[in-house]
């Protein structure tokens, strides 16, 4: 009893682990992509925004990130969300898996607006997300979506759909 | 020259410089994680994404993505998060059902929570979700078919609208194809149309991607000459087209030859020496005892003298052999269409429960179907649409039960989100045809008699509202209008769900489901010669074009809960009630009464043979009324990356009001002796010629109240353990439970014990193209039976592969 008490301690510990490094890198994917897109001048304000929607670690990975590095001459601006509307001048809005079901609903509110909609589970393409991660032997990927993308006036640079899983 | 220099000296440090940093890819793992966040920012995508490789997505990782965080889209009919969907649902993976060591499609459901799978003989499974099994009972074995959930793959419905059920050897697809399967527990017609009662099994077939093996399969023997197979070519030729080729095959055998006949009083088997053995119950016998078993009461066959054995069953030690091939093509051009197309066909041939009714419980069934299948996306809109054709004979050897079937579907859906307010308003219609004509013979009856069609038009809407960016509130509702009978009938769904945080969801279900009319309960027009046998001679089986279906109410509660990001709870309360039951049940009885009946005044037996009793059988409905409370609770806990388990577990209790407990051999009996009392009275006008016919259309009329149904078990459930030791080793072992049961059909009563059955399966992982696995089914071999006056179900030992290149 005393040994499965233990295995499923250090279970809870290695988990953590693993999974604040799996937001770092996604944090880092984010970083990435938001490099890789033709923004449009006009689009938000002087700052780079990325909302998180949903607990994720993620916000305070790229929180971290945000003290090291810039967009282009912009600062990157960290938000946090727990709804799916009332989500402004943002260039990414990351929906985590926990909160995946309100990608279509994310979708419809910013549909008129330049912003990259950027999914933290697989086959959110299909709800309106431009890009979608998941995990496959082993390896964290995305799927992409031009369509989607191109439908809030953004452009992906070639190498960024070249590196992802393209989804139609 | 100074140029020359400058350039020279840039390639000779930028050399030396990458000399001494190692490219990503070629860096350790351990030189990844010592890399700090400033460091890996500095790296464009691709390194980083060779860095991430380097570091490798933890297992744990992917084991919650996909048994933890999983999508479902059948609930919605859009994806979703399975832990935000608003009805009772359930996904297993490929994987999952892989891990379980499951050899057929309808035994891997005993992994979904609220799904009763029993084996009747190798291989051939009765599949329930819930319950509400074998209604009204007292009944034919055709009864317990499951007619209360709908089957569809991809959307397209399985389902056989002959008898209603689920025609599960008929499948043309196996392990290959699936991709996931998905299972939404309650009333579910106003997202899926009739029949959905229950709720609906949707398989959803793999898409052919970049990461896809080209050939993949897996193959695997073991005793009772079990094998199966299945086999996968897989690929993508471009962004925009993929195409796939499956095939599948199974060959399992019984594990005797006997066959079961119900229990009679005083059955004779003459033996060659002249002596006699008696019988006073049911049992297994062989082909050659049915055929010289003889009712001690009256010196008749117990079988048909008209059927022949060889022709009822050609093999009856075989249980099921079948094999399928189908396949895809998805082509996405640019644009905003979409276009997926599967076509295929399936053979098979099982010995299982029959569906015609004949003295023994067994029958033999053939199914030669083929299929196509179309899904188009454009924008928002979605369009479906499929047909089913081929020649089914259900009850093999008996003549009349054998039919081309035609079945067309065609849907249009449209989604149209609005900001929170999502809108899928649709329409559908189908055709069923069954024809029968080609396969009788000369003046000979079948059951149908012609060309037959059921077809339905549908019109439904759904909505889902976020409110407050919260609370979520759907309403669905459809109408459905039928041929016959020639009704409308509406269906509707009202769920809510509200999260407490980010690890609770609590949700109700309010929901409304019917069935669709059956071609036997409409159009059936079968008359059963039964000269040889007891009275009556003649039976005519008739349809009804106007009667009410089967419809229930349900409501629910439900609760989910994830204590941690490895481990989810779900926890189900459910109260329905159904009515609108119907059978196939005695109308009214008639005597032929003419003068020379008086010969056999000296024999009563005699002359009501004479009289040649007809006895008219029409579909219709009951006063029955079937309550159901249940509970389902379910895990899945993934506790290290080495050791998963999962689980689950339903409580349930159903009661029966206005229960009519008479079967229909008791109708007929009751009718033919009152009219028989009548002859002796009216013997002067019979004589005279002044009184031809006697008949009667009189029932009983008594009912019960609160009756328990105890065909459904009270308990049911599996528990799950998968152990990693090492990579290359899995463990896999689920046992599954089902509590006692008692099965009453018109010729007998069996009582089906509680049963514990454990299986395992040690798969061994050669390299990253195979592996091998030895798998046993029952592994204790806790040899009884698992369905009434089927097969007892004991061990099967495997071996066998999987592959993937």
């Amino acid at each position: 009893m005393k040994k499965l008490f233990f295995l499923m301690l250090m279970s809870l510990v290695l988990t953590t682990t693993v999974s604040a490094q799996m937001s770092q890198f996604k944090a880092l994917f984010l970083y990435n992509f938001a490099k890789n897109v033709n923004w449009p001048s006009h689009s938000a304000g002087n700052d780079f925004v990325i909302t998180v929607i949903g607990n994720d670690e993620l916000a305070s990975e790229l929180k971290s990130l945000a003290k090291l590095r810039k967009i282009g001459n912009s600062s990157l601006i960290v938000k946090e969300s727990n709804n799916a509307d009332g989500i402004e001048d943002s260039h990414i809005i990351y929906v985590s898996a926990s909160q995946s079901s309100l990608m279509p609903i994310v979708a419809s509110y910013q549909k008129d607006n330049p912003v990259l909609l950027v999914a933290g589970k697989q086959g959110l393409c299909s709800q309106g997300a431009g890009i979608s991660f998941f995990t496959s032997g082993g390896k964290l990927n995305f799927e992409v979506c031009p369509r989607n993308v191109e439908s809030h006036g953004l452009k992906l640079a070639q190498k960024l759909i070249a590196l992802g899983s393209l989804v139609q | 020259m100074k140029k020359i220099l400058i350039i020279f000296l840039s390639v000779f440090f930028g050399l030396a410089g990458l000399a001494q940093e190692p490219q990503t890819s070629d860096m350790t793992r351990e030189q990844v994680l010592n890399m700090s966040v400033e460091e890996l920012s500095l790296l464009p995508l691709e390194e980083l994404m060779k860095a991430m490789e380097v570091m490798g997505v933890s297992s744990m990782e992917e084991l919650t993505n996909m048994l933890i965080n999983k999508n479902v889209s059948s609930a919605s009919k859009r994806v979703e998060n399975a832990f935000d969907s608003p009805l009772s649902s359930t996904v297993l993976t490929k994987k999952e059902i892989e891990m379980s060591g499951a050899t057929t499609i309808e035994e891997a459901l005993r992994l979904v929570p609220g799904i009763i799978v029993r084996e009747k003989t190798n291989g051939n499974f009765d599949v329930h979700l819930r319950g509400l099994d074998n209604l009204p009972d007292k009944n034919m074995l055709i009864y317990s078919e499951n007619t209360n959930t709908l089957l569809m793959i991809d959307g397209r419905p399985m389902f056989n609208y002959v008898h209603g059920g689920i025609v599960w050897d008929a499948l043309p697809i196996g392990f290959a194809d699936i991709d996931r399967i998905e299972v939404v527990r309650g009333p579910s017609s106003a997202l899926y149309g009739p029949n959905a009662v229950n709720g609906v099994i949707n398989i959803l077939t793999a898409e052919t991607t970049a990461d896809s093996p080209l050939v993949s399969g897996s193959a695997q023997m073991g005793s009772q000459n079990t094998y199966t197979g299945n086999l996968a070519f897989r690929k993508e030729w471009s962004n925009k087209l993929s195409t796939s080729v499956t095939g599948n095959y199974q060959h399992r055998n019984r594990d005797r030859e006997e066959i079961y006949l119900y229990g009679k009083e005083n059955m004779l088997l003459p033996d060659d020496l002249g002596g006699v053995a008696t019988y006073n119950h049911g049992g297994f016998f062989t082909l050659d005892q049915y055929e010289r078993l003889i009712d001690g009461n009256t010196g008749l066959s117990i079988s048909d003298p008209l059927d022949d054995m060889n022709e009822l069953f050609e093999d009856p030690e075989l249980a099921r052999e079948n094999y399928g091939i189908n396949g895809y093509v998805n082509y996405n051009p640019e644009g905003i269409a979409s276009f997926n197309l599967s076509g295929g066909y399936q053979n098979s041939y099982v010995n299982t429960s029959t569906l015609g009714d004949p003295p023994t419980s067994f029958g033999g069934r053939k199914s030669d179907t083929w299929y196509a299948n179309l899904e188009a996306g454009i924008g928002r809109l979605k369009l479906q649409t499929n047909y089913t054709g081929g020649t089914q004979d259900f009850a093999t050897g008996d003549h009349g039960f054998k039919i081309d079937k035609s079945q067309f579907n065609a849907s249009a859906e449209f989604d149209w989100q609005i900001k929170s307010l999502n809108l899928r308003p649709g329409i559908s219609f189908q055709s069923a045809t069954y024809d029968d004509s080609p396969y009788l013979e000369g003046d000979e009856s079948g059951y149908l008699n012609g060309k037959k069609e059921l077809n339905t038009l549908a019109g439904s809407i759904r909505a889902d509202y976020l409110a407050f960016g919260k609370l979520r509130l759907i309403a669905a509702l459809r109408a459905e209008k039928y041929n016959n009978p020639d009704k409308l009938y509406g269906s509707w769904q009202f769920a809510g769900t509200l999260p407490l945080g980010e690890n609770h969801r609590i949700r109700a279900v309010y929901s409304r489901a019917n069935r669709s009319s059956f071609i036997i309960n409409s159009h059936s027009n079968y008359t059963w010669d039964r000269e040889g046998r007891m009275p009556p001679r003649y039976i005519h089986f008739a349809g009804n074009k106007d009667y009410d279906l089967m419809t229930v109410d349900m409501i629910e509660l439900g609760y989910r809960v994830k204590p941690s990001s490895k481990m989810v709870l779900d926890a189900e309360i459910f109260a329905s009630d159904s009515r609108n039951y119907g059978a196939l049940l005695p109308n009214s009885t008639t005597l032929n009464v003419a003068p020379e009946i008086f010969q056999y005044a000296d024999n009563p037996m005699m002359m009501l043979m004479a009289t040649q009793p007809y006895v008219d059988i029409v579909y219709q409905n009951m006063g029955l009324n079937a309550r159901q409370i249940g509970a389902t609770l379910s895990m899945d806990w993934v506790i290290t990356p080495k050791l998963i388990t999962k689980m689950h577990a339903t409580l349930q209790k159903t009661t029966l009001d206005d229960y009519w407990d008479y079967s229909r051999d008791e109708i007929i009996e009751m009718q033919m002796m009152s009219l028989a009392g009548q002859i002796e009275p009216n013997a002067m006008a019979i004589m005279t010629g002044q009184l031809s016919e006697l008949t009667t259309s009189a029932k009983p009329t008594d009912t019960k109240d609160d009756v328990e149904h105890k065909s459904t078990p009270s308990l049911w459930g599996m528990v799950n353990v998968i152990y990693k030791p090492i990579d290359k080793l899995e463990l896999s072992s689920y046992g599954y439970y089902t509590s006692k049961q008692t099965f009453v059909n018109q010729y007998d009563v069996a009582e089906i014990d509680a049963k514990f059955i454990l299986n395992a399966q040690a798969t061994y992982k050669v390299n990253k193209y195979a592996s091998v696995f030895l798998n046993a089914r029952n592994l204790l071999d806790n040899d009884s039976r698992e369905f009434a006056f089927m097969d007892n179900i004991g061990a099967i030992y495997m071996a066998g592969i999987r592959f993937k290149y």
